[in-house]
């Protein structure tokens, strides 16, 4: 990978000697990339030797788009000493995530267009992962007024959603997904019925019964989600359904799909690789929400995944710092890390284990995504944005929250051993991310060109 | 048999030997109780902190007797759970504590898992004097030594706990350790008191108090918290003693030998019927003797395990496996 940050940097190259991961198409081929003005200029089994490009050699490794994360905290503005634009856009870069979206519960709230201006102007400035927020749907997260959405995606938001809380008014729910049909714009639920998880730390089940922890039962999830699913078959509104993590939702959400209902929906990298039984050791890295369920949920979400119920995967990346998190489990907040470690935990659960495809398992955190939002990422095509990842599937890594390069370690695989990690990051065809064969990690800024989409 | 661990944290992480050796040497501690002078060397020198972050009146008090019957110096600590979160986390506060060399640290902490949390931070012994609606675990081997005086091998013994399972550490340890111990254990109050799935820690459940009563060796009476029928848990106080309080009737459906326990503080009238209490079944003034004998054989123990912790570099050196250990009881 030498010379890889000067080349890439000089704006037109190609990149031979690559396993070309294309998941849209579902292969996997020996192939070389041309990138020009930071898009995919041309793809062809080799360089064609016009115009004496650099050739950067990528020694064999994969190179796939890079991810597309619709499913972040990045704390900013009001908790920048848990994670900053610029801080999650390192970590982006670190685990090859080349756009990701974050969510509005900030202090104060992103419920308003000069909020959604300010993070896209931080992170072009951090220019290390394209960002896009999701804004408010209600005005302070509160579930009272709704907030200007139109303004706020002319502004440059991604999708709507309260994330961390729930719209607990189903008729406020049912007007915001009737007023997002104006521009088929995304709302995103976070769908939790408060009176069944209220003062909940964990799952309800074997486990919280054993060790004395008040649960949250998977029908917080599901009755919420049934409510949702409701709204959405009657307003025609496009409803995505944010970490789910309960094999009764996950079967609420196929029959929706199969009734023609505009949902999608994501789970997260801890639903697939942990369970309720691994907070046995009270262990706060473990705690989230909605929580670690049972080996049958984790069932559900599998097969979820692999018949297309649920359609990607989004790390709902919250951090949080040791003073918050290094404490009872009962008074440490709700969350875990998740940038750093995607890729690898799609690879080491989905694709290692035999369960599916490499450009399948990739298309979850890559291509679906994208098209979700309606971005023109996520896919290895002439003409996307030169938004890549080159990643070695089979070096396997022990993961250390220590190491990370979020601003917080608190990761829910720390010590575990994952398969898969990032060699390279570009973003707009230039290296932001390099990690050479010795381990040393280059991070290089780009600060991008912010462009908002057409409405 | 000895017993190897650091801490005291549950009777989940016990085995049936364990227990067994902890029950067996406060059998014998329990004589120095007896005694006119009721005093040993065996802890001299070693200082305990109590760390009580919930009120606690005889949990606190037994704890603190066994270690002054143990000749420990003990230092009392009291603290709401609201200066926590006035700031200081717990384990600064230990951290602070142990700095001034304290040997061993008995906590009572409203979050379940908080003991479990700072055994993993602190070198010194942790005993769990009760984590929120975890465990208890001295409260189950008191318990136990209770059960095992009046009925001697509790396997297949009809153990039955009534009342409010969902919030009792007591109940948890008792199930674990009864069970642990052969026992059948039968858990009995309103469904919506009762945890999910709780069948899998061993326990039957019954919600009829008559059913659950029949041929019972053991019926163990939890306190009704008087907070539970706020949040829709129950109707009223009277509702729950309707059909939940245990009285003079149900004796008569019990074993002949069996025997009426209760952890403390009873709600008489509420979960306990007058008569029940103070009648000739009841054993719960003899509980309360069994504790100070049973956290005396933790302390003992623990400060014997922690002694081999740290003058073996390798767990490879086994101590002698002597029939049960020398406490120190002749040179008092």
């Amino acid at each position: 990978m030498k010379n890889w940050s000067k080349d890439s940097a000089e704006g037109r190259y190609w990149i031979a000697g690559a396993r070309l991961v294309d998941p849209v198409a579902g292969t996997v081929s020996e192939g070389a990339i041309k990138v020009e003005e930071g898009m995919i200029a041309d793809i062809a089994a080799k360089p064609d030797g016009k115009g004496k490009l650099p050739v950067l050699d990528a020694g064999g490794l994969c190179l796939a788009p890079g991810l597309v994360d619709m499913h972040v905290h990045l704390r900013e503005p009001g908790h920048e000493y848990r994670e900053t634009v610029a801080t999650g856009s390192r970590a982006a870069a670190r685990g090859g995530v080349t756009t990701m979206t974050c969510m509005p519960n900030t202090n104060p709230v992103i419920d308003n267009a000069a909020l959604v201006r300010h993070i896209r102007e931080q992170a072009s400035r951090a220019g290390l992962c394209h960002v896009m927020p999701i804004a408010a749907i209600t005005l302070d997260l509160k579930s009272k007024r709704m907030s200007d959405m139109g303004e706020m995606l002319a502004a440059g938001a991604a999708a709507f959603s309260d994330d961390g809380r729930p719209v607990t008014d189903a008729s406020l729910m049912r007007h915001a997904l009737e007023m997002l049909r104006t521009w088929n714009a995304l709302l995103i639920s976070h769908s939790e019925d408060l009176n069944l998880s209220e003062g909940g730390h964990m799952h309800e089940g074997p486990a919280s019964t054993r060790l004395g922890l008040k649960g949250i039962p998977r029908e917080a999830e599901d009755v919420a989600v049934d409510r949702d699913l409701r709204l959405a078959r009657m307003t025609g509104g496009r409803l995505h359904i944010a970490h789910v993590s309960s094999g009764n939702s996950v079967e609420s959400i196929r029959r929706a799909k199969a009734d023609g209902v505009r949902v999608t929906a994501e789970t997260a990298p801890h639903y697939l690789l942990l369970t309720d039984e691994d907070l046995y050791s009270y262990d706060s890295h473990k705690k989230m929400n909605p929580p670690l369920r049972e080996q049958s949920d984790q069932d559900a979400l599998l097969a979820g995944l692999l018949d297309g119920t649920i359609d990607c995967v989004a790390t709902d990346h919250a951090p949080h710092t040791e003073i918050d998190k290094k404490r009872e489990l009962a008074y440490a907040p709700f969350g875990v890390i998740g940038l750093e470690t995607s890729l690898a935990a799609v690879l080491t659960r989905l694709v290692h284990t035999g369960m599916m495809e490499l450009p399948r398992a990739m298309a979850l955190v890559t291509a679906k995504p994208a098209e979700i939002l309606g971005l023109p990422v996520g896919r290895l095509e002439k003409g996307c944005p030169a938004d890549l990842v080159l990643f070695d599937p089979e070096e396997t890594w022990t993961v250390r929250g220590a190491e990370m390069a979020s601003l917080s370690a608190n990761t829910a695989f720390e010590g575990m051993e994952l398969k898969g990690r990032v060699r390279a990051t570009l973003l707009d065809g230039q290296l932001v991310f390099g990690r050479d064969s010795d381990g040393v990690e280059t991070f290089t800024s780009r600060p991008w060109r912010d462009e908002l989409p057409v409405i | 048999m000895t017993y190897s661990r650091k801490d005291l944290l549950d009777l989940a992480s016990c085995s049936a030997d364990e227990i067994n050796l902890i029950l067996d040497t406060a059998e014998r501690f329990r004589a120095v109780s007896e005694r006119e002078v009721k005093k040993v060397p065996t802890l001299r020198g070693y200082t305990i902190v109590n760390l009580f972050f919930e009120n606690s009146t005889r949990t606190r008090i037994s704890f603190e007797l066994a270690e002054k019957r143990l000749s420990a110096d003990i230092v009392n600590f009291s603290a709401s759970t609201s200066s926590v979160s006035k700031g200081e986390t717990l384990l600064d506060t230990v951290e602070n504590l142990l700095a001034m060399k304290i040997d061993m640290v008995v906590m009572r902490h409203g979050a379940s898992g908080a003991p479990h949390f700072l055994a993993k931070h602190i070198p010194v012994s942790v005993i769990n004097a009760g984590d929120g609606t975890h465990e208890h675990p001295t409260q189950g081997l008191l318990d136990m030594l209770t059960m095992r005086r009046s009925l001697g091998d509790l396997k297949g013994r009809k153990i039955v706990i009534v009342g409010d399972i969902l919030h009792s550490r007591v109940a948890r340890s008792n199930v674990i350790g009864l069970t642990k111990l052969g026992a059948e254990v039968v858990l009995c109050g309103p469904p919506s008191l009762i945890p999910v799935e709780i069948d899998k820690l061993g326990a039957k459940v019954e919600f009829n108090l008559n059913r659950a009563v029949e041929g019972a060796d053991v019926v163990n009476i939890l306190r009704l918290q008087k907070e539970r029928q706020e949040g829709g848990l129950l109707p009223s106080l009277r509702a729950y003693s309707r059909d939940w309080k245990v009285e003079r009737h149900h004796l008569d459906m019990m074993a002949e030998s069996g025997i009426i326990m209760h952890p403390g503080p009873m709600n008489r009238g509420v979960e306990i019927a007058q008569d029940v209490a103070d009648g000739p079944r009841s054993v719960i003034l003899e509980q309360v003797l069994n504790g100070v004998a049973v956290r005396m054989a933790i302390l003992y123990l623990l400060s014997e395990s922690s002694k081999r912790l740290r003058n073996t570099d390798s767990s490879t050196t086994e101590t002698p496996d002597t029939d049960l250990p020398n406490i120190g009881l002749e040179s008092a």
